[in-house]
């Protein structure tokens, strides 16, 4: 099912930890509007979209046509511009052969800490495409700078798997 | 915790869970014991740990959603810790 943008905007609102006064505040609209938005009782303003899409972290393009999900590269960060590990996210996206589609969004300060403990992520999702994946090489990335696009399997059976870090 | 469930036309359904009570250093010190008989051996500061963390992000991140499930044919499940 296609999702619609007031669908979109509420998920990336979640995905971003504001809430819709924050994205009411940086906008300068009301708490209202966005609610109207995310409930696709009306649409945002056209002179807003920009705005509205940085905050998001999206183009304009992708949160109007909702077509192609964020698929951020592989990109190296400084050392004096790197978040704390505690404040990032690792996200597993599954697209499976049939359509469905999960997400997981894992803090890295829980990674880390289910790592030190002996699990691992596989051990929680029960996706065959997961079991192929070194954890302990993507932290090693991690601590080294890399975000964005880490790793995307796609299996036998049709599922894709997409690890990304932000 | 909080479980969220819209199908595509049907009404929402939402299944609060206080994760305060699974969730906190009593339950984490019983935690290795339990693990063990599932061939993982934690000690009860890693998971005591885990917990710490676990609620420290919780709290820093209100709308934190940790599993977002969309089926094909448009029902949404949502977990919210």
């Amino acid at each position: 099912m296609e999702m619609t943008i007031g669908k979109r905007i509420a998920a990336l609102r979640r995905e971003k930890n504001l809430k819709q006064d924050d994205l009411a505040q940086i906008l300068e609209v009301s708490p209202q509007a966005v609610s109207k938005w995310e409930n696709d009782q009306t649409c945002p303003d056209i002179s807003l979209l920009p705005l509205l899409a940085k905050t998001l972290g999206i183009s304009v393009d992708e949160l109007l046509s909702g077509k192609q999900e964020t698929q951020p590269t592989v990109t190296y960060v400084p050392e004096q511009q790197r978040k704390d590990i505690k404040d990032m996210m690792l996200r597993i996206a599954v697209v499976s052969g049939d359509g469905d589609k999960v997400r997981i969004n894992l803090p890295m300060a829980l990674v880390q800490a289910a790592m030190d403990m002996g699990l691992e992520p596989p051990q929680f999702s029960g996706n065959d495409a997961l079991k192929e994946v070194d954890w302990a090489q993507i932290m090693e990335l991690v601590r080294h700078g890399a975000v964005g696009n880490l790793v995307e399997v796609e299996s036998a059976d049709g599922d894709t798997v997409r690890i990304f870090v932000e | 915790m909080k479980i969220v469930v819209k199908s595509k036309d049907g009404p929402k359904l939402r299944i609060p869970i206080p994760t305060g009570i699974v969730f906190n250093r009593f339950t984490a010190a019983f935690a290795p014991k339990y693990l063990k008989k599932q061939g993982l051996n934690v000690t009860k500061e890693q998971a005591v740990a885990f917990v710490k963390a676990l609620n420290q992000y919780r709290r820093k991140h209100p709308e934190w959603v940790l599993v977002e499930a969309q089926s094909s044919d448009g029902e949404r499940v949502e977990i919210k810790l």
